[in-house]
This record gives C-alpha cells, structure tokens and sequence, in this order.
C-alpha cells in the first residue's frame, strides 16, 4: 500500500518539482494550491501526512493546520516547508501543532527523510 | 541849695536897703524856691542837704514819697546812716570817710534804705561833696530809687544761674531787643563776649546767607509780642556759619507789661547738614525714580495711584496726570486680571515681597504688554506700611522672542520628530526588505535547488525530455530571481531622476498583446481582457518603463484577486496622453495603507497571506514619473483596485 501525502503549496515550478521528487520515493501525491484546498483533500482524500508552504492565498498554511489539529483533532504528521526562516516563524509553526519545520530551500533528501521518519512505520 | 540862696538874699538885704528891692527880690526867691520845689517834686528823687558840722539834713518830700516818712520827721545824718541796710551801712560809711579824707567832690552807691514800712528799698545814692578848707561842711545830693531794676536784676541772676547750666544759647534783651546778658553757651558758640554783646541787638549775628523771610517772621512776632521758633542761619564773630533753631518768648510782668525778650537757642548746624545731605540723598532719590530706565509705580493701600515715572508713562501710554489717583488695577490690567492684580498687591501691603513674576499689561493703544514686575511695601518712618513701589520691566518682545524660540524649539522638536520617526519606518522597512527579499528569493531558489538534487540524484534513470524540463525550470527561476533583482534595485533609487530613461519607437499593440502574453504564461490563472482605444501605431517611449510599469500593474491585479480569475486592462489615448488603467475585483487596499502605497517595501496590512516584495507600486510610480507621467489609485477593500497610469506621448 502506498503511502498518501498531502501538498499544500501554491508556487507552480516547485510544487511540481516536490510532486516529481515524492514520485521518485513511491508516495501518492495529492496536490492543493491553497490552504482551503488542503483542508477539503483533508477530509476527502485522507492523507497520511501533510507537507504544507506557510504563505497561500485564501488560507494560510499555518491557518490549515490551526485548523486540522483543533476543528479535525487530527493527530496527522505535519511538515511545514517554508521560505520564511525566522526563529519566530519555526515557533509560531510549531506551536500550531506542526511535527516538523523545514526551510527553503532544503535538499531532497533532508525532505525524503523527514517524510519517512514521520510515518508510522517510520 | 536854697540856704545858700537865702544867705545870699540876707547878705544882699544888709547891704541894701533899698526896700522895693527887697520885695522884688524876695518875690523871685519865693519864685525860685517855688520852682525848686516843683522841679524836685516832678522827680521822683529823694533830694537832701547836709550840713556835716551838725548832721542836720533837709528834705525835700522825697523824704515821704521815696520812704514813706512824713516831712517832718527829724532825720539827720546820724538817724540816715542808721537806716542803712546792716549788711551795706559799714560799707557806706568807710567809703564816705575815704571820700572825705581824700577831699573828693563827688560819691556815689548803690544800698538799701529801710523805709517806714519796715521793708529795704534799693537807692542809688549820688553827692556832692564842699569842703571848707579841707574840711568837709556840706553834702548835697539825690537819691534815686532803683529797687524794680534791682529786683529785674536778680531775675535776671536767677535765668542766667539756669541759662549757664545749659550748653544752648540764651539771650535775654531789654523790651527793645538790646542784649541785657547771654549765658556762656553762647559765647562758646558765638565767639562774642558777654561785655561785647551788651546793649547790642541779636541783629550783630546775621548775615548775608540768613534768610530775610524767616527774619521777617521773627519781627512780625515780635512786634506782636507773642512767642516765635524758627531756624535761623547766624554767623559767629569769626563769620563761620552755624545754624539754630530759635525759640523766643517774651516775659511780662503781672500787667501783661512786656519787660524783655528770652531767647534760647539749639545750635542745629549739625542736624541741618544732616537734613541737607538727606534732603540731597532723597533729591537724588527722586531724580532717579524719574529718571529711570524702569518702570516705577507706586500706590497707596487703597491701590490707588500715587508715583508714576516717566518711563512708566512711555512704557504705558498713560501721562503722569492720566493716572495719579486712580486705581492701578483699573487703568492697567485686562478686567479678567484686576482680581488677581489687587490680591497680589494686598499682600504686599500686607508685607509679602513680589519678586520678578509676568503679568500682562495693557497699553493705553490697546496692545497687550507684558511686565516682569517686582512690588516691595512702602514704610513710613515709624515702620507702617503705607503703600508699595513696584518696579517692571516691558518684557514684551522679550517675551515675543522667548515664544517665538519656543515655536522654533517645537516646530525643529517636530521635524527631528518626524525626521527620527521617517528613520525608524526606513530601519522597519529595511527590516521588512530582508525579510521580504529572503523569502521572495528563497521560493525560486528552493525551486532550483530541488531541480538541481533531483536531476544529480536521478540523472541515470530519467529520460531525455525530464532532464531538459527540469533544466527549464532552474533557467526560468533564474530569470526569476533576476526581474526581481533588477526590482529591487529599481525601487531602491532614491530619486526618481537617477532612472535613466532611454526612449524608442514602439509599436504599442504589438507591445500590449506580447506583455499580456507573458503575464499570462507565468501566472496561469487569470483572464486579462484588453480594451484597446488608440489611434496612433506608433509612440515614442522607454520600452523597458513602460513593460515594468504595466507588469507590475498586471501582477498585482492578478495576486490580489484570488477570487475573481478576469481583470480588465484600458489601453486609451486621450489627445496626447496615454492612458494604462488595470481594474481588478479583488481584496482592495485600505485608506490606511494607500497613504503610503508607493513607499518601497510597504505591504498592504491584508496581504500577509499573499507573497510579494512590496516593490510594485513603488515601482510603478517612479517610472511613470521617469516619464513625466502620473499615477492615481482607487481601491475599496473587498471590492477592488482600479490603478491608472498617465503617460505623455509624442509621435
């Protein structure tokens, strides 16, 4: 059985890059190009772990896991993969209930890892 | 004196017989007797004759009117000397033997004579004295009653044991003012010996410097006999001036007689250059309130008026005589301050200092002034506070240039302000532009990185045409990060002359079509519909300007419009201006935000959601002013932004 992943980015170029490197791994990829979006594949297509950008229109990534970990109680892996790099911005991504925080740019590998120790079999 | 007449008149009959003679002779004896007896009775003298050899004295009534003793009382010279006052009669006696035994023809004395009463009077006893041969044999001669000057005498005697006691000078004249005795204050301070001053008038003190009125005051006193005190400037024997203050009464008997002047005299020279000097201190005094670069004001407890300087009269408005004798509140002071002004000077009459405080003033033309004023009480000589003086200063452009230094203060305080506030908006926009710039660069640089990773981790399984697309995207997010860069830059320019605008002819449709080509290959979502109005083919302008003007209007309208996937692009000229207009449907700008949308950096507070570098605008703006063009923005939050941009066109 595959592993189903959740992306939740809305720059074309490196969501596509993302999908094809997940691909690579043997995942299943679910693209959503807004925060909205996300929540709705969330419900619909039920992941096994959420890899989220934090700036979105119509509804933020950390907006999106707000609300999975509080309105779904959702206990999902969360992995926030963000161009802002602040300490501020880790915590505030944390502290929404994200499991892991990842800057970009970050290499494919440190990606690849990160969803395989979140797994449950991991 | 009439026995020698009779001798004579005996001696004449003897030898003459003739009768007719006789009687006519002894008519003009009783006539001359006759005379004789009026002549002494019209004195008041005592007249004797005294034949030495037998004592025997005749009297005229003198005997009666001067003693009391009838006429026919037997008094011979043995009785007359026994009359003499026990404590003179040796006296009198020795020298009437020395005058004898010298043979001197005249004698004279001054003793008591007891008189029928009992009591002494004072006599002045004057003879004549014929010898016979050297023997005395007649004494003829009066006596004269001086017992009222003796008994002055002894009053005088008792004033003077006073008047010597004391260091004033005294002077005692007869009724006409000629000096009967001074006491020795006055020859100390005089130099004029009593012997010297006797019979003189006080006149001999006078001089050139003695005040005629003051002396006409002293006459008119006197002539009324009535007490008079005045200051006089005297002279001394030596002609040194000296001052005194000359207090004079006259002394009557019991019926109201006048029968001398006193004077006593308080030598006040030192006293009158003291008053002098005073009265030069306070003359200076005075000049120098008039006179004075100040204000000086002085007012009575009552507050009115009663001291006004002459620069208290420029400074004000109001002339001495304006003001005197009104209340100081009423004339000067704004009706609001009168209160305030009358408490204040209260308190001073009441002993408090007012020590350099501002009050405002008004001026007789009407203008505020303002006073910096200080007040202190005035006392009387006995320490009773009778008004106050107060002295100012008209402050006024002093003030007016305090104020006006204040107004510089505050307004340089307000432009250091703005200046420090425009500092921390640039460090917080700085701030922002690092952050902003990192995450607008991280985004394609990830894009890179990942495509860089995939293609060396995969590179022997992937087929031909997954390399090259990859390849694509790295050279794509290059080009990327390059617009963005040159953004930046743009937007970093300070002054919008420094962009250097290169002009070419463009064919603008041609332009227009390819621009909304680009924008739609890199965006993918939105519809752009063009309406085109332009009559001319060709137009004359900086290609690059005008794509990153209308790029960056373009995208923007894109961005912020997540919800609404069409915007509409104007393209008109209108005469000789070209108009670019982009209306958008999407989540607006805020009236807050678009005061300062065309700073470089500024992001509108309802984009945190949506990724951007804050340059667009910013851009816009200045390379439409690169342009000589112009920019206006309307936006209503939630409904939509209409951008339009102006440009001039020449052919």
């Amino acid at each position: 059985m595959k592993w189903k992943i959740l992306l939740i980015e809305d720059t074309e170029d490196l969501g596509e890059m993302i999908c094809d490197i997940l691909a690579m791994e043997g995942f299943e990829i679910i693209w959503a190009k807004d925060g909205r979006m996300g929540i709705d594949f969330f419900h619909t297509q039920k992941p096994d772990l959420i890899i989220t950008d934090m700036i979105m229109p119509v509804l933020s990534g950390l907006e999106a896991i707000k609300y999975i970990r509080a309105e779904a109680a959702s206990s999902i892996p969360i992995i926030i993969l963000s161009a802002r790099s602040s300490p501020e911005d880790q915590k505030s991504g944390l502290d929404a209930g994200a499991s892991l925080y990842l800057r970009k740019p970050c290499s494919n590998s440190l990606l690849v890892e990160s969803v395989w120790k979140l797994l449950p079999s991991g | 004196m009439f026995r020698k007449i009779k001798d004579t008149v005996a001696n004449f009959f003897s030898a003459n017989q003739n009768f007719q003679l006789v009687k006519e002779l002894s008519e003009k004896l009783k006539m001359a007797n006759q005379k004789f007896d009026w002549l002494t009775r019209a004195s008041n003298e005592a007249m004797r004759d005294c034949d030495l050899p037998s004592g025997t004295i005749i009297w005229n009534h003198g005997l009666q009117s001067l003693f009391g003793y009838p006429n026919n009382k037997e008094i011979n010279y043995t009785t007359w000397l026994s009359l003499i006052h026990p404590a003179e009669r040796d006296n009198v006696m020795g020298e009437l033997t020395n005058i004898f035994a010298s043979r001197q023809p005249m004698w004279s004395s001054i003793y008591r004579v007891k008189c029928a009463s009992g009591s002494y009077r004072h006599i002045f006893d004057r003879v004549y004295v014929l010898y016979n041969e050297n023997v005395p044999m007649r004494m003829i001669g009066t006596m004269q009653d001086i017992d009222e000057r003796m008994m002055g005498l002894a009053e005088i005697d008792r004033l003077s044991m006073v008047a010597s006691k004391t260091d004033n000078l005294v002077i005692i004249t007869d009724p006409n003012q000629q000096i009967e005795w001074v006491n020795q204050g006055f020859v100390n301070r005089t130099g004029y010996s009593l012997k010297e001053s006797l019979g003189k008038t006080p006149r001999m003190l006078q001089g050139a410097g003695t005040d005629q009125a003051t002396l006409a005051r002293i006459r008119k006193g006197i002539s009324e006999q009535r007490a008079v005190t005045e200051e006089v400037l005297n002279y001394t024997s030596q002609g040194e001036k000296y001052w005194v203050k000359i207090n004079i009464n006259p002394v009557l008997d019991e019926a109201q007689n006048l029968l001398r002047w006193v004077a006593v005299e308080t030598d006040i020279t030192r006293y009158k250059e003291y008053e002098s000097k005073i009265t030069a201190i306070a003359r200076e005094l005075s000049d120098l309130i008039a006179n004075a670069n100040a204000i000086i004001i002085g007012v009575d407890r009552n507050l009115y008026v009663n001291e006004w300087n002459a620069f208290a009269s420029t400074a004000t408005g109001y002339h001495k005589n304006d003001i005197l004798g009104k209340k100081i509140a009423t004339v000067l002071f704004h009706p609001m301050d009168q209160k305030k002004i009358e408490s204040i000077f209260t308190k001073v009459l009441q002993g408090e200092l007012f020590h350099q405080q501002e009050l405002a003033y008004s001026h007789q033309d009407g203008h505020q002034h303002i006073l910096l004023i200080s007040a202190t009480p005035r006392k009387n000589e006995t320490g009773e506070i009778v008004g106050l003086i107060a002295v100012g200063h008209d402050i006024t452009e002093l003030t007016d240039y305090r104020n006006s230094l204040e107004e510089r203060v505050k307004e340089r305080t307000e432009e250091l302000k703005i200046a420090l506030k425009k500092e921390k908006e640039l460090v917080e926009i700085k701030k922002q532009f690092v952050a902003i710039a990192s995450h607008e660069f991280r985004t394609p640089l990830s894009t890179i990185h990942f495509a860089a990773n995939f293609l060396s981790d995969h590179l022997e399984k992937l087929a031909y045409e997954d390399v090259r697309s990859k390849l694509k995207k790295i050279e794509k997010q290059v080009v990327h990060m390059t617009s963005l860069l040159d953004d930046v830059i743009v937007a970093g320019r300070t002054e919008t002359n420094s962009i250097p605008v290169m002009k070419t002819v463009v064919s603008l449709r041609q332009f227009i079509d390819k621009l909304i080509e680009d924008v739609k290959n890199t965006t993918h979502t939105h519809e752009i519909n063009l309406y085109y109005d332009v009559a001319l083919q060709v137009i004359e302008t900086d290609e690059k300007l005008v794509q990153s003007i209308l790029t960056n209007m373009l995208t923007n309208a894109i961005k912020f419009s997540p919800q609404k996937l069409s915007i509409q692009l104007n393209v008109q000229q209108q005469e000789d201006k070209l108009t670019l207009e982009v209306i958008d449907q999407g989540i607006g700008i805020s009236e807050y935000d678009q005061l300062r949308l065309f700073e470089p950096f500024h992001r509108g507070s309802n984009t945190h959601s949506i990724a951007g570098t804050g340059l667009g605008l910013s851009i816009i703006k200045k390379a439409a002013e690169a342009l000589n063009g112009s920019v206006i923005l309307k936006s209503q939050i939630d409904e939509g932004t209409t951008i339009k941009v102006i440009l001039p066109i020449s052919v």
